[in-house]
């Protein structure tokens, strides 16, 4: 019995991307990946379900114990098993539906905006969407905070995060009061901060919620970072890579001007806040243009054995005249799989310090 | 009208459907089980025509579907205080639970013409008549006792070189021991190690080797299979639910034999269920072993990981059925 189960299935949560020089497998279980060469990529795409000697048999004996040493690192990592039924194990669909008209929104706020939390989250809420990121151009108090986020407490936003300027005015008990009033800011991160900055308490947990930096942040040009650093490894990001634009779909922006675009780093606009709904904008023609750019239709992207856990960035392209070039902030080539001078750097900057201090009596 | 009937607390698996409500703009309400114990006002009778639920009035005629996700998440041992009187308190919260379980009988009564997303009055089968019924519709199933000696389980075990395990009879409940939570789950278990003559009664099974675990999310006739390689870890081995949270069990979607599927789908149709998720198991010898039904189970777990977008299965069949209505 056992010696029939000699045909070979990769688990359907490893998942292939072929690039141009090399493939990745993405354990999308595990979020991890590992580099194969290309012609295990045919192999484990064409062949997948026959025996390790048919393999064999069509490679050649002269390739065997190439091949042997493929199998035996793909069983040491756990990517494949043996069956005899390999038809019983489907892929995973990749299809991507939402329960949202709009899954996330940004929102931009310098001194001047005219809109206002209060009149967006309902409209919002109209849209289903759950998450939202709110971006401060000015050094905005805690009461303000505090005051404008009382629009999602009853709403169906779950998920804030917040940007905005470090303030010496205020200490770690401050922002833990209110991360306590409004359960759902998920995260602050406070930029701008001096290089003698920290924040000192006693709740260890605030280091997950509260972050510092001493990188001055200007939202609209701070974004579409591409690297290493960025990659994740998970189901939702590769399926909806392969359908969907993974930055701009189902998003929505608000400027700090009050105009409702895909990104607030995009020239377009659609509209003003407060003379159409956020629904009217959405629908309007060329709101969802973007949001159909998926990995596999963008320049050098395409040929990227990264692309399905990388993001993506369409306001800072390599072109501004083709809506389909690479994006800006990206220095890998993959014809030659190697990074360029930008991220080799970043990778060699030691870890930022440590800016939450936990006190000590 | 949909009436969702859920637990306090968040509750994904509800929050995910409710989502999908929401984006078909059905009309839908949520209760849950603690409503009963709010203080919103209500009454039941016979004739009773309108719920009360929360800040609304339900009249019973535009309820078109049921869905029966949970209910009730309060801990009556400490439901009502009395620090002097420990005696009284416990008898009193034991008395309270029982007259609360009834008050939601006779709402469920109330409801008991609509249709139904598992119908509560089948949503805790009986270990043995579940074992029986899958017997007769054909599904191989593991040989289980109960018993209560040593000499019983010493002769069972004589017969299973691969060993027997023992697992809850009725549903699992966790004990908090010093404010942390545990969890009963199957175990392998042997008389050797036993030292009583006799002990509380304990389901004891055959030892099913096995390729992987199958668990089944059961929708109206369609299932949903997902694969659970727990036999690569010894600390899943036996109960997938020892999660191994560094490196999870692989799991991965599966399609069941048709012959399977149709003996399924007759042992949930005589059991009452249109909806539950089936655990199974497949055998080193290739056999199918049906182990037990949770009527309310997880199925984000299924759902999840092999994207089978059950929430929004779930949610097209209530707004079907409450359009049928």
């Amino acid at each position: 019995m056992e010696n029939e189960k000699d045909k070979f299935k990769l688990y359907a949560s490893c998942l292939l991307t072929k690039g141009a020089l090399r493939s990745t497998i993405c354990d999308v279980q595990r979020e991890k990946f590992e580099f194969i060469p290309n012609i295990l990529y045919e192999i484990l795409t064409e062949h997948d379900g026959s025996t390790i000697e048919e393999v064999v048999g069509i490679y050649g004996e002269e390739n065997k114990d190439t091949i042997m040493e493929y199998f035996d690192f793909l069983k040491k990592n756990d990517f494949l098993f043996l069956t005899d039924e390999p038809e019983r194990f489907p892929q995973v669909s990749l299809s991507t539906p939402h329960s949202a008209h709009i899954t996330n929104c940004i929102i931009d706020f310098d001194r001047n905006s005219p809109h206002d939390l209060a009149s967006i989250v309902p409209q919002l809420d109209a849209l289903n969407c759950k998450s939202i990121q709110v971006r401060y151009h000015y050094d905005a108090t805690i009461d303000e905070l505090e005051s404008q986020l009382t629009a999602i407490t009853n709403s169906k936003v779950m998920s804030c995060y917040l940007l905005l300027p470090y303030c010496n005015c205020y200490q770690a008990r401050d922002y833990i009061r209110l991360l306590d009033i409004h359960q759902r800011i998920r995260h602050i991160t406070l930029h701008s901060c001096p290089q003698d900055a920290v924040l000192k308490t006693d709740d260890e947990s605030i280091g997950l919620r509260v972050s510092l930096t001493e990188k001055a942040i200007d939202p609209e040009k701070h974004c579409g970072d591409i690297g290493p650093e960025h990659f994740r490894i998970n189901l939702r990001l590769f399926s909806e890579s392969n359908t969907s634009n993974t930055c701009l779909s189902h998003k929505l922006s608000i400027d700090k001007e009050g105009y409702l675009k895909n990104c607030p780093s995009m020239p377009q606009q659609f509209g003003l806040f407060g003379h159409l709904s956020l629904k009217e904008a959405i629908e309007k023609e060329g709101f969802r243009d973007y949001w159909k750019i998926k990995k596999d239709d963008i320049d050098v992207c395409q040929d990227c054995e990264f692309r399905h856990m990388c993001t993506d960035c369409r306001a800072f392209r390599s072109s501004t005249e083709n809506r389909y070039s690479k994006p800006l902030k990206c220095d890998y080539d993959p014809y030659t799989a190697k990074w360029g001078d930008r991220t080799k750097l970043k990778k060699s900057k030691p870890e930022q310090s440590e800016k939450i201090k936990t006190a000590t009596n | 009208m949909i009436l969702v009937l859920s637990q306090n607390d968040i509750e994904a698996t509800t929050i995910e459907v409710t989502d999908w409500l929401d984006f078909y703009k059905a009309d839908y309400i949520r209760m849950n089980g603690d409503d009963l114990l709010g203080r919103g006002a209500y009454q039941l009778g016979l004739d009773t025509s309108y719920l009360n639920i929360g800040t609304r009035t339900i009249a019973l005629a535009d309820i078109g579907v049921v869905w029966f996700r949970r209910w009730t998440s309060t801990d009556f041992s400490s439901y009502f205080q009395s620090p002097e009187q420990e005696d009284a308190q416990k008898d009193i919260n034991e008395y309270l639970k029982k007259e609360y379980f009834a008050t939601s009988k006779a709402l469920f009564h109330v409801l008991k013409d609509k249709h139904w997303l598992t119908d509560v009055t089948f949503s805790t089968p009986e270990k043995f008549s579940l074992l029986q019924s899958a017997r007769d519709c054909g599904m191989r199933i593991p040989e289980t006792i109960i018993c209560n000696n040593l000499s019983s389980l010493l002769t069972f075990e004589r017969d299973y070189p691969n060993g027997v395990i023992t697992k809850s009879i009725s549903d699992v409940k966790s004990i908090r021991i010093s404010g942390a939570s545990y969890v009963p789950y199957t175990a392998r278990i042997s008389g050797k190690m036993q030292r009583e003559e006799t002990f509380h009664p304990i389901l004891v099974q055959e030892n099913i080797e096995k390729q992987f675990e199958l668990r089944v999310f059961y929708l109206a006739g369609e299932m949903y299979a997902m694969a659970i390689f727990s036999q690569a870890d010894s600390r899943t081995a036996q109960d997938f639910r020892r999660y191994n949270m560094d490196c999870p069990n692989r799991v991965v979607p599966y399609l069941l034999p048709e012959d399977i599927q149709n003996r399924l789908k007759e042992l949930m149709d005589r059991a009452g269920l249109n909806c539950g998720s089936i655990d199974l198991i497949k055998s080193k010898n290739d056999d199918y072993f049906f182990l037990e039904i949770n009527p309310v189970g997880q199925f984000g777990m299924v759902s999840h990981p092999c994207n089978y977008q059950l929430e929004k299965k779930v949610a097209q069949y209530l707004i079907e059925k409450d359009d049928e209505q």
